[in-house]
């Protein structure tokens, strides 16, 4: 027998036996076994399908005004909590901060019609005066991540008087940016929603309604396509040597099957007047009537991106200090991608950023 | 043309005029015939008479363009793999060479493997002919959403269920009242925080 051929036999023995390990470990899991979102938490209010929790941490308070955090409607915040080791939730309620978190929900067709208008100035606006008579304060701290960050902006434009200080994180802001600096695995969305035409936006949400939570999932494994479909045969079996790597494994796992349907009427706003037209920084974007100056941003503003964002490229975020109005703008890059900064057992380093930064303010 | 088609339309009447026989009678496949001869003679319309739409069945035209854009993608993917096999191929031997002739082990050639099928294919994503197929692939998915969705709104009509138009009807009405709840809510917040203005004076009832 060729040495060759024995090499690879045994490659194949070894790689069955770990097949196997794995597959005896991830037969001891349920479903309730893998849990995210375990820090503890009470719903304040409720508007609709829409949740204001407070992250019900008791911690030394090193920052008066509460932050309101505010996660993207495509996924779940619970990536915000994914595990106790792992929460950017919990560090940041025990760094010293009142932290509230907005819940989405899972939009049903009955919430198709709401667009930017309905989520800014009912949701978030509703929530924010919650947070405001609780504390009997004039203003909050927000904290917008992703495109959580760019309804952030939005409010915090149309509402400054209400927002103390502004945070954005992984936040688009300059849709065509990626076009200065072409990367094959960045912002593959930014280049997909291109090739549509504006009616072909319309038609998609004309047929379907809200845009699935499937369909933003197929998005982002076109991103990666060779190892989104990889993990199952060789990232699974890796971690399911070992019950605590499975079980990282499996959280992510529950927490990427929980896509939320977006609402309609906001992903049209968001692919045709933010994707296609690029309205924000152009100053044309209309919500509810109103147009959107970023110049209106007069708050200190800190602005957190990374450079291996894949889905939001770089470049799209660290525009965002020639746009406001602010003149404390500060800009931070921070280590990990688009969800492992979020995820990362360096968590701690995000969070000290960020209190400092508001401790000063 | 009014006098050529007279005939017709005196045929077509004197069939109208029995309808309960006409509905019994009337083969379904006759029925869209008839209703386009109703047109274009501007005849004039009946509400107990079947018309044409009771009798459409959903058309497999929408499914059969979904069918031909998975043929077309598959055509497109083809040189794509065949791409992606090559340069796996290069690769693998340019790992050999430089270890003096010793292959690879599996796993790394899985490593090799799974970077360039990710570099191919995302090359391929961002390329005109992936936009085109996907632009083919909505529009298709599209009609054969309308196709299907039409069919179930009769079917939903027969059944004395809500039909879809009319659940997003009543979405919309909804998302209007709670858009008013909340600027009536904001109003009243803003009246309580005014500085209370002098009683008025009770009026007479």
């Amino acid at each position: 027998m060729s040495p060759a051929l024995t090499s690879g036999l045994a490659e194949l023995a070894s790689y069955s036996a770990r097949v196997a390990k794995a597959a005896a470990l991830l037969s001891e899991f349920r479903d309730e076994d893998v849990k995210i979102a375990m820090t503890p938490r009470e719903a304040v209010a409720q508007f609709g399908g829409r949740t204001l929790y407070r992250i019900a941490v008791d911690a030394p308070k090193r920052v008066n005004t509460p932050v309101l955090v505010v996660y993207a409607m495509v996924g779940h915040w619970t990536i915000l909590d994914l595990q106790p080791d792992r929460s950017f939730l919990k560090n940041l309620a025990e760094g010293g901060c009142e932290v509230y978190v907005l819940d989405w929900g899972h939009p049903t067709a009955a919430d198709q019609f709401d667009d930017f208008s309905d989520l800014v100035d009912i949701y978030m606006d509703g929530f924010v005066d919650v947070i405001r008579e609780r504390h009997k304060i004039p203003s909050v701290n927000l904290l917008g991540v992703c495109q959580g960050g760019v309804l952030s902006l939005i409010y915090a434009a149309l509402y400054r008087e209400k927002v103390r200080n502004l945070m954005t994180c992984v936040t688009p802001v300059d849709f065509h940016a990626d076009k200065s600096r072409e990367r094959l695995d960045h912002g593959f969305m930014n280049v997909w929603v291109r090739n549509l035409s504006p009616q072909e936006v319309d038609l998609m949400i004309d047929s379907f309604g809200n845009v699935s939570g499937e369909v933003g999932g197929a998005f982002f494994s076109m991103m990666t396509p060779a190892r989104s479909l990889a993990k199952y045969c060789l990232t699974l079996v890796d971690v399911g040597q070992d019950k605590e790597k499975l079980l990282n494994f499996l959280r992510m796992e529950k927490w990427l099957a929980d896509r939320p349907d977006h609402t309609a009427a906001s992903a049209r706003q968001w692919l045709k007047d933010l994707y296609q037209d690029n309205k924000m920084v152009a100053g044309e974007l209309e919500v509810g009537g109103r147009r959107v100056d970023l110049k209106d941003v007069t708050m200190p503003v800190l602005n957190l991106y990374t450079e291996t964002d894949h889905i939001i490229p770089p470049p799209a975020s660290v525009v965002l200090g020639e746009k406001v109005g602010s003149k404390d703008y500060t800009q931070d890059v921070v280590s990990g991608g688009h969800i492992g900064v979020f995820v990362s057992r360096d968590g701690g380093k995000l969070r000290d950023k960020i209190v400092r930064w508001l401790e000063k303010r | 043309m009014t006098n050529r088609a007279a005939p017709v339309g005196e045929a077509i009447m004197k069939t109208f005029a029995a309808p309960s026989a006409a509905q019994t009678a009337w083969p379904t496949a006759l029925v869209p015939i008839l209703e386009e001869m109703r047109s274009a003679l501007k005849l004039p319309s009946f509400s107990d008479l079947p018309g044409r739409d009771l009798f459409k069945l959903p058309s497999p035209a929408p499914l059969f363009g979904l069918i031909q854009v998975a043929q077309e993608y598959a055509a497109i993917s083809v040189p794509i793999w065949i791409k992606a096999c090559e340069r796996f191929l290069a690769e693998a031997k340019k790992r050999q060479e430089a270890a003096k002739g010793k292959a690879p082990d599996a796993g790394e050639l899985l490593d090799v493997w799974n970077n360039v099928l990710d570099l191919t294919l995302m090359e391929f994503n961002r390329s005109g002919e992936f936009a085109r197929a996907q632009q083919l692939l909505l529009r298709a998915a599209a009609d054969h959403r309308r196709e299907l969705g039409g069919a179930f709104e009769k079917l939903s009509k027969a059944v004395d269920m809500p039909t879809r138009t009319e659940m997003t009807d009543v979405y919309r009405r909804l998302h209007d009242l709670t858009r008013e709840v909340h600027s009536l809510r904001r109003e009243i917040r803003a009246m309580r925080h005014e500085p209370k203005a002098a009683a008025p004076s009770k009026r007479a009832i």
